[in-house]
């Protein structure tokens, strides 16, 4: 894990980002999994419960895949990329307060046949980091996070 | 959709805030930090809110030990760790709280001092009051403990620049008050039907007529009858009733005990407008045996408009300066995931087509 931090929010620069949604992908032997960046555990409130489609469920980007709820708030969780869902980690489905443990290593799914044009348009490195930190800027004048 | 987890919400520590107690620290409710950006977070829908509810802090807590309540003494649990309606209340510096507050003065509605059972609540409680007053102008409320309190200590909260008292009366029958804040095994600290009467009646003197409240909670065993009753009671008073519907905390002594069901809540909800705004008397109602409600007597066309108003839905709390929603409590008797039992803002065509149904006036209509 290679972490940038400024202020309170980190980015693993080892993972990769999709351009809509506060997910990280991180390449398997087969598909993708995908969890939450340090955004996506904070700008909703605390999470505390989850819901998925089933395995095998195909889903097109953009597309919910499931919901959540926090204290305050519930909503749809958007494929950050089309595919076919493949394994769901039940353990932190079940124990939410995994994910803030160790957000980058804790996934929720893992999705497969994703289309080649959606991986080559997936951000990495500098751009990843970059487009991280201008979203923080932007939830920040929602007014959505702490100061 | 095919959903594959199912369960109970658990909240974790956001962040580690060390702390103390009342009055340098006090704990915020969990919409209350995140409208004063002390946490991060949103609402489902867009609103303006700006209701901030404060609560006493003490190592060993409330002395009450009320049966739904989530700071019962017998709770499982130490009070740090204990959740109220269901979620974390942040633990805040209590001059950090009340910068912050004069920062977003703007856009702050109404605050409440929600006090604990304890021999320093009211000590305490003005203390934070004097704070709050030196630098913010903000309508304030307090939610008392009546048995800390007489007549003079109330005085006090007037002078300290208190417009508002709130009584948590809760259960509304003598009985059922007993039953649930009494007779209860680690014993009633003072809690008694008549020192809550006393308080609610002194309180209206001091602070005049409708400018105190009693908090009465549908789902604590009592009859729709029993509600009707009490509303008019308050009503003769100018004592606003402001409704909570039960909502079980986990581990409490009512964890496992069914909330009302939507159909009943939204029919007290509209029989309580019925009865502050349109002057519905008793014999504009029919109850059962058992004191359930089965018949509204009057216009089916003028009970519809009262419904389609949609405020008759929208959350009891002490106003704002202008007299708009103060103190709006949302998601605070039901999960973000359910609908909405007490709106937080007025309910739209859509919110009022789901209510419409959910009220299912049908035969409950009796035109005269």
């Amino acid at each position: 894990m290679s972490l940038v931090v400024r202020g309170s929010y980190g980015i693993d620069t080892e993972l990769w980002y999709p351009q809509e949604g506060d997910y990280w992908l991180a390449p398997t032997s087969s598909g993708y999994r995908v969890g939450f960046d340090s955004l996506g555990l904070e700008v909703n409130g605390t999470l505390s419960h989850f819901a998925f489609v089933g395995v095998g469920t195909r889903v097109n980007q953009g597309d919910p895949m499931g919901t959540l709820e926090a204290e305050k708030f519930v909503g749809p969780i958007s494929a950050p990329v089309s595919g076919v869902i493949s394994a769901l980690n039940d353990e932190a489905l079940a124990q939410p307060s995994l994910l803030y443990r160790d957000p980058y290593r804790t996934w929720l799914v893992t999705i497969e046949e994703v289309p080649k044009d959606e991986v080559s348009a997936l951000l990495t490195g500098d751009a990843a980091v970059n487009h991280f930190f201008e979203r923080v800027e932007e939830y920040r004048r929602m007014g959505v996070l702490a100061q | 959709m095919t959903t594959t987890v199912g369960v109970e919400p658990k909240f974790r520590p956001r962040r580690e805030i060390v702390g103390g107690t009342s009055p340098e620290y006090v704990r915020i409710s969990a919409a209350s930090a995140m409208a004063l950006s002390f946490r991060s977070g949103r609402f489902s829908r867009d609103f303006a809110f700006g209701g901030i509810n404060l609560l006493l802090n003490y190592e060993d807590g409330c002395r009450s030990d009320c049966s739904y309540c989530g700071l019962a003494r017998t709770r499982p649990g130490s009070y740090e760790d204990k959740s109220f309606i269901r979620v974390e209340w942040p633990l805040i510096e209590t001059d950090v709280l009340v910068d912050r507050m004069a920062e977003k003065a703007e856009t702050l509605t109404r605050l409440c001092i929600s006090m604990v059972t304890s021999p320093f609540a009211y000590r305490d409680t003005l203390e934070i009051t004097k704070r709050i007053r030196r630098k913010v102008t903000t309508p304030l409320s307090i939610l008392v403990a009546p048995p800390t309190l007489n007549r003079t200590k109330l005085e006090g909260f007037a002078e300290a620049g208190v417009d508002m008292i709130g009584i948590g009366l809760d259960a509304v029958t003598e009985e059922l008050f007993s039953k649930h804040r009494t007779d209860v095994p680690a014993g009633g600290a003072g809690l008694s039907w008549d020192k809550y009467w006393s308080v609610v009646r002194d309180s209206r003197e001091i602070f005049g007529p409708w400018k105190v409240n009693c908090h009465t909670v549908v789902g604590l065993g009592e009859t729709d009858e029993d509600l009707l009753e009490i509303f008019w009671r308050l009503a003769w008073m100018e004592v606003f009733a402001y409704l909570f519907c039960f909502n079980p905390e986990p581990d409490s002594r009512l964890g496992e005990a069914p909330k009302s069901t939507i159909r009943r809540w939204r029919r007290i909800q509209l029989a309580k407008r019925l009865v502050e705004e349109h002057g519905y008397s008793r014999g504009d109602f029919d109850f059962d045996a058992s004191g359930a409600l089965i018949g509204i007597r009057g216009a089916r066309v003028a009970v519809e408009d009262v419904v389609d108003e949609g405020i008759a839905f929208m959350t009891n709390g002490c106003p704002g300066e202008s007299g708009e929603p103060g103190c709006t409590r949302p998601y605070g008797s039901y999960r973000p995931s359910e609908q909405f039992r007490d709106f937080p803002f007025m309910p739209d065509v859509v919110d009022l087509a789901a209510i419409r149904g959910e009220l299912d006036l049908g035969q409950l209509i009796t035109e005269e």
